[in-house]
């Protein structure tokens, strides 16, 4: 195997693992026994995998740090010692420490060990058989004696297969279970490797009852299959019959107890074990004379206890480890890494087919041809999946991005002194990895913003009738092709009255202008603008909300910030689904063509201008609903005749239902969105444009932009 | 079902049909007593359509016997369930008669 690449594998896994053990940690308080339990071995077993695979490519600085946090680990899990939070804090910046040791090894750079002393001297005091704190100088001494950890890789015997030595109950041919069988099954689990008769207990012809079954076999057993499922083989006859499994790559030990655990043939069990490929030579002399050196005294029946099902923690430990690592190789397999330039290439690949495709179609339509359009359109629905399959190639679940705010909430709470709690629901929504990549810096804005300026201190919250501990929101979902992010606080809200008060201070309003609570709270993104009446290192200066403001609008995206005051805030972000391809809706006014997002569209009808005509509001009665309209020409103000008969597409954006009044319904077009220079970044209603399959230019109207702008100057017209 | 015959001092049973538990006490009790006896025992396999681990069994002890008095001992003919058998449960490194398959195979 390629040391590199391993080595490689090793620095991702170790982060997957650092990354599963902070979210176990910040769980820890707070929880119940089962589960602390639970989330505690989980913590252990991630610390032990990383120590076990920096053992074996020499990185015996992660080893020796790593070592003494498992012990601690270790003496958590057996409840000598209790979880605090000053333990969780202290375990955390060891995670971090392990983190930035790995980053070294990766960067190919001298660790900076000396970062990790203070850390170790503070677990040498958990590690301390009182757990009382002990002395500096003690902690120190303990520090320059060598580290107490065992390196794994030296002893463990160079074998990925699983030694089974089973023995079957001499009454197994008597019960109808033939040892055949048994293997049999065995073989649908895996690879039988070898399969080594034991004759060993079948006894001389005098004795031998033929009905008695004697036989025993040792099996090299190549397999992805669990302990216990390899146990559950032998079910039947497990209480007759002695089982030993002794899985890949196991300890020297674990065979030196196997073969003390049949006395009566240790000699020839040792040869069984070379014969069938468990050990090498070197490895059986290893093992004999290790035997000796032991104490030769110790009483079978404690030998035999060695053997059986009742593991000892370690080596309990040591399955559960090896189990993971099989398993994450597993999905290793079923996983492939890209490179992100490929994919991107692949879909503006894709983007371009789809360019082509329409066209194609288009021709094909007009030249009438049965076939010829039976055969485009099976074409534009392959072509179609694979757009879908290709785009969804980018999708990433946003909940490791959410996940990543547990710590960022916790700490940045604990150095203010507030009780904040994370909720984080709609972890599994999906949106693009690039998205993903960007959204990052925008909400940890957002998160400290809540934190700092949203949650009152435990104080204020109590006297004002709230529960003690503050609550922060983190929620994603699907709105009508839009990815919604929501960042919530139950704090003290945006007061209207001391923006606008700021607002005008700063030059930044006019003090006779009058404006909505909503438009006040936009202010909140203008460059400079703060209310904090204080300055703290997190938040207060004023540049923040500007920066959030463009970073979401460079994704094509926007916020919306809703408040009560007292009750607290929301801030809202609405993204694209994709920022490559949507399916469109192309409608036609005059001569000119332009594509609606294709999720906005709810149906389609046709105006009825004798109902229109009786009023000059423009709106409509849809099935008791008012409806009000847009009309399109006027409003782009498109020139040319008006035909007949015009169509209403109704669309829906953010809650809000109107009709756009249209002159055609071409129908649905596969859309590749094609950006708009930055001349035409303040142009609210068009988001894009795209080629059509005729080869003309549509627009990509933007309907939440529409429809805002639709009402400021309804607004507008109503305030007059 | 077995048969016996002895010819230019060689003893050589023959095993037809089934060698499995059912069976196992009478094939035993017919075979046993040649292992002491017989000064040079061949096992003929030809004709076994089914066996199982008792089978199996009762050759591996009789091979046994045979080290343990120095006497000769070979199995011959092997059928296909035989060596079916023998595959899965690793004898044929353990007896290390050599296996020909037995009719046209």
């Amino acid at each position: 195997m390629n040391m590199d690449a391993a080595l490689q594998t090793f620095f991702t896994e170790s982060r997957e693992l650092l990354e599963d053990m902070e979210s176990q940690l910040l769980q820890l308080e707070g929880i119940d026994e089962a589960q602390l339990q639970e989330s505690l071995n989980a913590v252990f077993r991630a610390a032990h995998t990383i120590k076990g695979s920096a053992g074996i490519f020499n990185l015996d600085f992660i080893v020796a740090f790593t070592h003494v946090v498992e012990s601690v680990l270790d003496r958590l899990r057996n409840q000598q010692i209790a979880i605090d939070e000053a333990l969780v804090s202290l375990l955390l910046s060891c995670r971090d420490h392990i983190a930035a040791l790995v980053d070294a090894a990766e960067a190919k750079e001298p660790p900076d060990v000396s970062a990790g002393e203070p850390l170790l001297a503070e677990l040498q005091q958990y590690l301390a058989a009182d757990a009382q704190p002990t002395s500096h100088a003690a902690a120190t001494q303990v520090a320059n004696t060598p580290p107490p950890f065992e390196r794994m890789a030296a002893d463990a015997v160079s074998n990925d297969c699983w030694h089974i030595s089973v023995r079957f109950g001499l009454n197994s041919f008597r019960d109808g279970m033939d040892p055949l069988s048994f293997l049999t099954y065995l073989g649908t689990l895996g690879n039988l490797v070898s399969v080594t008769p034991l004759a060993e207990f079948i006894p001389a012809l005098e004795q031998y009852d033929c009905e008695s079954c004697y036989l025993g076999f040792a099996i090299q057993f190549a397999s992805q299959a669990s302990k216990q499922e390899i146990e559950d083989v032998f079910e039947f006859v497990k209480e007759d019959s002695e089982l030993h499994i002794i899985s890949p790559n196991s300890q020297l030990t674990e065979y030196i107890q196997l073969i003390e655990s049949m006395p009566e043939i240790d000699q020839r069990l040792g040869e069984i074990l070379l014969q069938c490929g468990a050990l090498t030579a070197a490895e059986l002399q290893r093992a004999l004379s290790r035997q000796q050196q032991q104490q030769p005294t110790a009483p079978i029946g404690e030998i035999l206890a060695h053997g059986d099902a009742s593991l000892n923690p370690v080596l309990d430990a040591a399955l559960t480890k090896q189990s993971k690592v099989r398993e994450s190789l597993a999905k290793e397999q079923k996983s492939l890494r890209v490179d992100a330039d490929k994919l991107d290439h692949l879909i503006n690949l894709v983007g371009e087919l789809v360019t082509a495709g329409a066209g194609t179609s288009l021709l094909a339509d007009s030249l009438g041809d049965g076939n010829l359009c039976e055969s485009v359109s099976i074409l534009n629905g392959l072509l179609e999946e694979v757009r879908d399959a290709a785009l969804k190639l980018r999708m990433v679940p946003i909940g490791a991005t959410f996940s990543r705010f547990q710590r960022v909430v916790r700490d940045i709470a604990k150095e203010l002194g507030k009780d904040i709690e994370l909720q984080i629901t709609g972890a599994e929504t999906e949106l693009d990895k690039s998205v993903v990549e960007k959204i990052g810096d925008p909400l940890m804005h957002l998160v400290r913003n809540a934190i700092d300026h949203g949650i009152e201190s435990q104080a204020t919250r109590l006297a004002q009738g709230k529960s003690e501990r503050g609550e922060i929101s983190l929620h994603a979902y699907h709105d009508s092709g839009n990815i919604v992010i929501e960042v919530g606080d139950d704090g003290k809200g945006l007061d209207p009255e001391v923006i606008r008060r700021k607002a005008i201070e700063k030059g930044l309003l006019d003090e006779q202008s009058n404006l909505s609570d909503e438009e006040l709270f936009n202010i909140i993104f203008e460059p400079g603008f703060s209310t904090a009446a204080q300055v703290s290192n997190l938040s207060g200066r004023g540049v923040g909300m500007d920066v959030v403001k463009r970073n979401i609008a460079d994704l094509r995206g926007r916020v919306e910030v809703l408040s009560q005051l007292g009750q607290g805030s929301t801030m809202r972000i609405i993204l694209p689904l994709t920022l490559a391809i949507i399916d469109g809706f192309v409608i036609g006014v005059a001569d000119e063509q332009y594509v609606l997002p294709l999720d906005t569209v709810l149906e389609c009808l046709e105006l009825n201008s004798a109902e229109l005509d009786s009023t000059d509001e423009p709106y409509i009665n849809l099935r008791g609903q008012v409806l009000p309209l847009i009309f399109l020409r006027d409003y782009l103000a498109v020139r040319g005749s008006k035909p007949r008969r015009q169509s209403i597409v109704v669309v829906q954006s953010g809650g809000q239902s109107a009709g756009i009044v249209v002159d055609r319904l071409y129908g649905e077009f596969q859309t590749v969105i094609k950006p708009l220079g930055k001349l035409f970044s303040r142009v609210g209603c068009v988001s894009g444009s795209t080629i059509l399959g005729n080869g003309t230019v549509a627009l990509i109207l933007d309907i939440h932009g529409l429809l805002d702008a639709m009402i400021a100057y309804e607004q507008l017209q109503y305030r007059r | 079902m077995l048969t016996h015959h002895q010819a230019a001092g060689i003893d050589t049973v023959s095993f037809a049909g089934e060698m499995t538990i059912y069976d196992i006490e009478n094939l035993a009790t017919a075979f046993m007593p040649l292992i002491g006896q017989a000064s040079n025992l061949v096992v003929d396999l030809k004709e076994v359509t089914e066996i199982d681990s008792s089978g199996a069994q009762l050759l591996m002890m009789a091979r046994l016997e045979r080290q343990r008095l120095d006497k000769a001992f070979s199995l011959v003919n092997h059928s296909v369930a035989v060596v079916n058998l023998f595959k899965l449960l690793g004898l044929l490194n353990w007896f290390d008669d050599p296996v020909l398959l037995s009719g046209d195979a």
